[in-house]
């Protein structure tokens, strides 16, 4: 059974388990929302052929949330992801980003790809890479300099600073990509399928920085992906979309303990009960 | 027949580019900045042209330099793809012989015209050895980056599939080369053209457009008919590589797509 | 180099001079060892048929000193002429080669911004393209007469094609996904074309001048064919005119040689320029 989603209720507590104050859940009062989307659709048509990727998505991500989208690949998950970052004009619907109408792509936005090799510029240095964005953004030189360091520091890559991204290994390019991200210090950060091309063990040591990085700056995260325990591990909630076209098929709220460990998170109980719903909420709108 | 959309519209749009260099003649002429008598507008050599295309002489005379151009081709293609593919496969070989293809590459095919034409013989012989000549340094070159480019994992597996040699040469390295040696053909046909005109034109053979050319200019200088057989020449050079480069995403429609 | 399998990693050991000597002979024999072997060969040829039309390599080398290698000391031992035919034709050439290459990036770059604008684009070039060079050195000589400029612009026009349609392909091709990071950081259309797409098209641009630069020699010596009284090209046509073989021959092989120096020095740079484009390849 699908449901059309509408506001979330972060901390309504359904899930009977206290939570430490590792790190501060967010407040539905005074959290206001980063990301509101209402009545999404986007259709694509090639060669006269109409495809319906989303259809009717409506979510809202408040400050200080890391939500992960999760769907199989091909889902529209991307295409949502690119509306909201403004690359993508949507068919039909409204997006608001931190309360401003999504037109072009916002400020205070910072996006992490799936495929480091194609978003980093091969010809610039890793600091360099970095340093891109403060550059358009006009940022003074001192200020540069002490923000690529701080990104290179937030993700552990300062010894990499005058290296060329194709001489590091995929996981490290991956980290670049997420410092470059940071160092402008975005209010909300994007990331589509981020630890998709990287091998298991580099996804949990990223899926552990992503984590690291939000409690740091504080950032809120719109994270995609089709890996459904990554998305319980390190979400505060979780929304599963349908198969295209794309709904909220259910919108989970992740009361796991923080912070989050990559092996006594994943043995608690309440992880495995939320990856099952998890799964059972994909394998139902399944067609196949 | 029905053209797909986007064609049409590049059809179209390539008109249009066209008409810039026509306009660009026009404008010259009506300034003055050139004597009509030396470079006609472009509405004269329009004109020229249609009566040349009409002309059975004229046409027969393209036939030739089309004909020049292809034996040219025929000559060079087999020579420059075999070497390149041994080149590019044994890099010991490119390496002994680099040092020779790199000099004798920038010596331009004008140059050694009359040499050609001591040993060759005149007429049509030198044209088509001269074109032969400078036409196999893009295929070739093509050809060894094509092969060199081969994925070395697609001959690992053929290899572990227990393919031999020659084997895995013809059905892993050629067609996974195929596309740039399609390109160097392709820049190799439009070279070709230009060079046979160009050869006829300097060594004065009797047919071609390039004698056609030469025999307009000399005695008594007629700009129109000359420019008119320029522009048919460059025409010429146009629709052969529009048609090649048409042929060549038909062959090898997977080059040069990336994953979305 | 075609690895065909994945050799494994070097050792390292110190490095015995005698050891590096001898690699470095060996590898100079390597490259210029089939040079040396075909110009024997032809030295023996040429000297058995004593034909008038091919002089032997020693013939053709006497030549090209006493044209162009004795002078006097103080000049390098280089002649009066090199001063008066080889450098100032070079000098033209490398002037429109670079100055035709500098148009065509930059008339490629915006170009690619734009299908419709590169479908206008494509057709002219190609067709300008095509125009039989020699037929083209009369009208550059009725716009600008028998002149300097003349012969650069020429070479520029013959050379601008092959970069700019290059350029404007690779332009058009650059990786959609690094244009969407490229906006995803607010880069202007100014930055995402200058940071970005400029950079992308290294590689193509490279391989367009290399074509430029074999059609630049060309032009050199077809500009230097009609009205013209020094050059290089000049030598080469009046000592064919004059049957003057072992002239012809001698100004051929300085042609061949320049076109190679400068060919060897562009991919040097190349090299330096886009070993990014290398290194990102190799993954």
């Amino acid at each position: 059974m699908t449901k059309t989603y509408a506001a979330t209720t972060g901390t309504n507590d359904m899930s009977g388990s206290p939570d430490p104050a590792a790190a501060p859940a967010p407040r539905t009062e005074a959290a206001a929302p980063v990301v509101e989307v209402s009545d999404l659709s986007h259709v694509y048509s090639t060669d006269g052929v109409e495809h319906r990727a989303i259809d009717s998505i409506s979510l809202v991500v408040r400050t200080g949330e890391l939500v992960s989208i999760v769907g199989p690949s091909g889902t529209g998950k991307s295409t949502l992801l690119g509306c909201i970052a403004g690359l993508l004009k949507p068919t039909s619907g409204d997006i608001r980003v931190l309360g401003k109408p999504v037109r072009g792509v916002p400020d205070d936005l910072g996006i992490v790809f799936q495929d480091y090799s194609r978003s980093l510029l091969p010809w610039l240095r890793v600091a360099s890479n970095i340093e891109m964005p403060l550059r358009a953004a006009r940022v003074p030189k001192a200020v540069r300099a002490e923000r690529v360091q701080e990104s290179l520091e937030a993700v552990g890559l300062t010894a990499a600073a005058r290296r060329y991204p194709w001489q590091l290994s995929g996981g490290m390019q991956q980290r670049v990509a997420i410092a470059r991200a940071i160092a402008c210090r975005p209010k909300l950060l994007l990331m589509d399928e981020p630890f998709a091309s990287v091998d298991a063990q580099t996804r949990s040591e990223l899926e552990d920085l992503t984590l690291a990085v939000r409690a740091q700056y504080g950032v809120t995260v719109l994270f995609v992906t089709h890996d459904i325990d990554e998305s319980v591990y390190i979400s505060d909630r979780v929304i599963a979309l349908t198969h295209p076209p794309a709904t909220v098929a259910s919108d989970i709220a992740v009361h796991l303990p923080q912070p989050r460990d990559q092996i006594s998170t994943r043995a608690e109980p309440d992880f495995v009960h939320l990856r099952t719903e998890v799964a059972q909420y994909l394998r139902r709108t399944d067609p196949s | 027949m029905r053209l797909h959309a986007v064609t049409r519209s590049a059809f179209v749009h390539g008109l249009i580019g066209l008409v810039g260099p026509g306009l660009a003649d026009q404008l010259v002429s009506w300034t003055g900045l050139v004597a009509p008598r030396y470079l006609p507008p472009a509405t004269t050599i329009a004109d020229r042209l249609w009566g040349l295309l009409g002309s059975g002489d004229f046409l027969a005379d393209l036939v030739h330099t089309l004909a020049s151009a292809a034996l040219g081709l025929v000559l060079a293609v087999p020579v420059a793809v075999v070497a390149g593919v041994l080149l590019g496969l044994f890099s010991p070989a490119l390496q002994a012989t680099r040092v020779v293809i790199d000099l004798l590459r920038p010596v331009p095919a004008v140059a050694i015209v009359p040499l050609l034409e001591l040993t060759v013989g005149m007429g049509t012989r030198t044209v088509v050895f001269a074109v032969a000549i400078a036409i196999v340094w893009p295929i070739l070159l093509n050809t060894i980056h094509g092969v060199q480019d081969v994925d070395g994992l697609a001959i690992q597996t053929a290899r572990v599939f227990g393919l031999r040699w020659l084997r895995r040469v013809a059905t892993v390295v050629i067609p996974s080369a195929a596309p740039a040696i399609g390109a160097g053909v392709r820049i190799a046909m439009s070279l070709a053209l230009v060079v046979t005109v160009a050869t006829e034109l300097i060594i004065g053979t009797d047919r071609g457009i390039g004698s056609y050319i030469l025999h307009a200019s000399t005695g008594g200088y007629h700009a129109d008919l000359v420019f008119a057989a320029v522009v048919v020449a460059g025409l010429l050079g146009l629709v052969v590589n529009t048609a090649a480069s048409a042929a060549e995403r038909r062959l090898f429609p997977w080059h040069g797509r990336r994953p979305a | 180099m075609s690895a065909l399998i994945a050799r494994p990693a070097l050792l390292r050991t110190p490095a015995q001079p005698l050891r590096v000597a001898g690699r470095l002979a060996g590898g100079l024999l390597l490259r210029f060892g089939v040079l040396a072997l075909l110009v024997l060969l032809w030295q023996w040829a040429a000297a058995r048929t004593s034909s008038l039309f091919f002089p032997t390599p020693a013939e053709i080398v006497a030549r090209i000193h006493h044209d162009w290698f004795s002078g006097p000391a103080a000049h390098l031992f280089l002649t009066h002429s090199v001063a008066t035919d080889i450098v100032p034709s070079l000098g033209r050439m490398l002037a429109g080669w670079i100055l035709g290459s500098v148009i065509g990036v930059a008339v490629g770059v915006f170009a690619g911004e734009s299908r419709v604008i590169r479908q206008v684009v494509d057709p002219p070039a190609q067709f300008l393209r095509a125009l039989p060079t020699p037929a083209i050195v009369p009208v550059f000589l009725l716009l600008f007469g028998a002149s300097t400029s003349m012969r650069i612009l020429l070479i520029a026009f013959g050379c601008v094609w092959p970069v700019l349609l290059n350029t404007m392909n690779a332009s058009a091709a650059v990786d959609p996904q690094r244009r969407s990071s490229a906006k995803a950081m607010h880069l202007g259309r100014a930055r995402q074309l200058f940071l970005v797409v400029l950079p992308s098209t290294g590689p193509a641009v490279a391989a367009g001048m290399r074509i430029g630069l074999a059609l630049g020699l060309i032009l050199m010596v077809l500009s230097e064919w009609v009205v013209s009284t020094s050059g290089l090209g000049f030598t080469l046509i009046t000592a064919q005119q004059h049957f003057d073989m072992t002239g012809m021959w001698a100004a051929m092989v300085a042609l061949a040689i320049a076109g190679y120096l400068i060919n060897t020095v562009f991919l040097a740079v190349e090299k330096r320029v886009l070993r990014w484009h290398e290194g990102a390849r190799g993954k």
